[in-house]
């Protein structure tokens, strides 16, 4: 952290507090000076007394802060009294101007900053361990930090909105996020939040402001040349621009991931089942397919920035699509797949309301989208409906709406980039499912019910392995021996040797070679990735079979060998 | 010219100055050393580290942490005075006063550095 950091908040605050501590000393000067100099009450000899400086002192520390002791440590003379009145007024004056000061000081919002500015760096600087920096606590931010959290990895976030950085202070993470209100495009801030630390490991950048995003990757990439940086971006232009940056860079554009997801669903639903059963969405399992009808007239309303690229990806796959569209200039172009005016009951007739088998409400607006929603159920209440969802605080009203299927952008997007971070091999094994739903559909079946068979449920647990002496000691050392470990033998229960977890090696990966679902008598080597989909109960008992020498000694051979020494002796004098 | 300047060297020459006359005179004569002398220079050097506050230089840096030496000295010395006046009652016994005026003696050593920085910055910027 640069050292003009540190400093920036003691600088302000003595900055500000010369002028009160000048002003203090001098009026205690005078005063003390003043009551040292005017004549007490006589003393016995008739000789005027004085007051030493020690006791001039003394009573000015208890007036000047309006104690008041009293006439200390004798009675005074009347010159004296007069003398107190004076510096009773100017004291308690230039005190109470002083502690102003201070006030105003600790409220003025720039020393505010400052002030979380340095705890936020000094916080991240002590981070041990590695971090992404999160720009943009909006609705994707946070549902992508919860995920992070809940997969163990620890974030940093910049938000330019007070309010949010308040928000995130009250999440109950694991692990605590730190979070600085500021404008990430000064690159002061970028610093701060940790981009030159090593432990810093990906920079993932959400906001809705594209020139800032655009901004911000730019000089992440200027800052950390090997960075991975994540942008959000609608806009093709700035897209290539983020792109042309170079180096580790992806684009998640959430009106194309969204179009593409919809897509899914209505043309390919098999695959978006799995889809959202590998994601946890509560309720998803493999048993049925989400949309389960696939021929038939489509009603699309919206036809916006999203609503372009969704009539345009639906339309590629042949479906039958008519739009709704409240301005004219948006629809000019597909005019004759569209009806012009607002999405209410008359032009959803006709549109095709009666004759057509789902509804998409994909407008900007919730409330719009919820009330076509209910117009179109009344009429017609066998139609598939997928609403679009802008806000996630509107999630008990979508909840509440019979409404067959929610999409959230900031949910899918949050969803897409945290499966980039912590499993990029489900992007091949998804790439794989499609390819063989458009060669060979009776295959995806099998793998959706195998998928069903040998996981099943809801919310299954995804995660990588490496194959490495810390992550998997105990494989390593069965290599090293030369021992044969099939990949089939440490998916088995360590109870029964010949049963297996509920566990199913998805992807593959060796070097650059990708094998999307490895056969079982796969023959593991060092450093081999292997991405797992299993029951979230049965990860302990796996990583105990890749770890722990003993079990995964039973589960090669299937005899539970002696442990300690005296019974491996007996044992191999039994045999011998 | 400027004001600031004038007042601010005013200041951290005057505490020297006031500290050297208090300082000056045989050690353990206490008729040598006045009371209110002392005094003045505390108040003049309280003075000095309140304008030298805010200077983010190196420079002031070192100017403030000169005048937060001698403010220290200062109260020691203060301090053993109005301890033998008051607490215990000795008076200014010879030994007291030694032991007093050495502590300013060293608080002159401080202000001397202190005005060293002050001449030879001035020397340096040239203007």
């Amino acid at each position: 952290m640069p050292a003009h950091q540190l400093d920036r908040v003691s600088f302000i605050v003595l900055r500000h507090m010369r002028t009160p501590i000048i002003v203090l000393v001098c009026v205690y000067a005078v005063c003390i000076f003043g009551m040292v100099m005017v004549p007490g009450l006589p003393d016995a000899n008739g000789q005027a007394t004085y007051l030493s400086f020690f006791h001039a002192y003394y009573f000015m520390a208890y007036t000047a802060t309006t104690t008041g002791f009293g006439e200390l440590p004798g009675e005074f003379s009347n010159a004296q009294r007069m003398w107190a009145v004076f510096c009773l007024y100017v004291s308690v004056v230039t005190w109470l101007y002083a502690v102003g000061k201070i006030i105003g000081l600790i409220k003025n919002p720039h020393l505010q900053s400052a002030i979380s500015e340095t705890r936020f760096a000094r916080a991240v600087a002590k981070k041990k361990n590695d971090f992404y920096i999160v720009c943009g606590f909006g609705d994707t931010g946070s549902l992508l930090i919860r995920g992070l959290d809940d997969a163990g990895l620890s974030t940093v976030v910049i938000d330019a909105d007070d309010e949010r950085i308040k928000a995130l202070d009250l999440r109950d993470y694991r692990s605590k996020v730190h979070g600085l209100c500021a404008d990430a495009t000064e690159p002061r801030f970028l610093l701060d939040a940790g981009i030159d630390n090593d432990k810093c490991i990906g920079m993932l950048i959400l906001s809705n402001n594209e020139d800032a995003n655009l901004k911000v990757a730019v000089s992440a990439r200027i800052l950390r040349p090997k960075l991975k940086i994540i942008c959000r971006s609608t806009s093709i232009d700035n897209e290539s621009e983020i792109l042309a940056i170079g180096g580790d860079i992806h684009v998640v554009d959430p009106f194309r991931v969204f179009a593409s997801y919809l897509g899914m669903i209505i043309y390919n639903p098999t695959i978006q089942t799995i889809n959202e059963w590998v994601s946890g969405t509560p309720g998803a399992t493999l048993d049925h397919n989400i949309c389960p009808l696939k021929g038939g007239k489509w009603i699309l309303c919206g036809h916006g920035r999203m609503g372009r690229i969704v009539y345009k990806k639906l339309t590629e796959k042949q479906i039958d699509i008519t739009v709704v569209e409240p301005i004219l200039e948006n629809i000019v172009d597909i005019a004759d797949h569209a009806i012009l005016g607002r999405a209410n009951l008359e032009n959803l007739e006709k549109a095709g309301l009666n004759d057509c088998v789902g509804i998409i409400a994909g407008t900007n607006n919730d409330t719009f989208n919820l009330s076509m929603i209910h117009q179109a159920n009344r009429v017609n209440s066998s139609l598939f409906s997928i609403v679009r969802q802008n806000q996630h605080s509107n999630e008990i009203l979508f909840k509440r709406a019979h409404v067959d299927y929610i999409m959230q952008p900031s949910l899918v997007i949050a969803r897409m980039v945290l499966f980039m971070l912590t499993a990029p091999l489900l992007k091949p094994f998804f790439s794989y499912l499609r390819l063989v739903y458009e060669n060979d559909p009776s295959r995806l079946a099998d793998i959706t019910n195998r998928l069903a068979l040998e996981v099943g449920g809801e919310a299954p647990m995804v995660k990588t392995y490496t194959f490495t002496q810390k992550k998997a000691p105990a494989v390593y050392q069965k290599m090293f021996e030369q021992t044969e470990v099939r990949l089939g033998d440490i998916c088995r229960d360590p109870a029964i040797q010949t049963d297996f977890l509920k566990i199913v090696p998805l992807v593959h990966k060796r070097g650059k070679t990708i094998k999307v679902l490895p056969p079982n008598d796969l023959l593991l080597m060092a450093e081999d990735e292997i991405l797992f989909c299993m029951r979230p109960s049965q990860k302990v008992y796996f990583e105990a079979n890749i770890s722990n020498i003993h079990t995964l000694d039973y589960l090669l051979t299937g005899v539970d060998h002696a442990k300690g020494n005296f019974f491996r002796w007996l044992e191999n004098k039994q045999t011998s | 010219m400027n004001a600031e300047k004038v007042v601010f060297s005013f200041i951290v020459v005057l505490a020297l100055t006031l500290n050297f006359g208090f300082f000056i005179g045989e050690m353990e004569d206490p008729t040598h050393h006045n009371i209110y002398e002392l005094f003045a220079t505390i108040f003049v050097n309280f003075l000095a580290t309140g304008l030298k506050l805010g200077d983010r230089t190196q420079v002031g840096a070192v100017l403030l942490s000169t005048s937060l030496v001698a403010n220290l000295q200062l109260i020691a010395a203060a301090a053993v005075w109005g301890y033998v006046e008051h607490v215990s009652g000795t008076g200014l016994t010879p030994e007291n006063t030694s032991m007093m005026v050495s502590l300013t003696g060293g608080a002159l050593i401080a202000n001397v550095i202190s005005v060293v920085i002050l001449v030879s910055e001035t020397l340096m910027s040239r203007r």
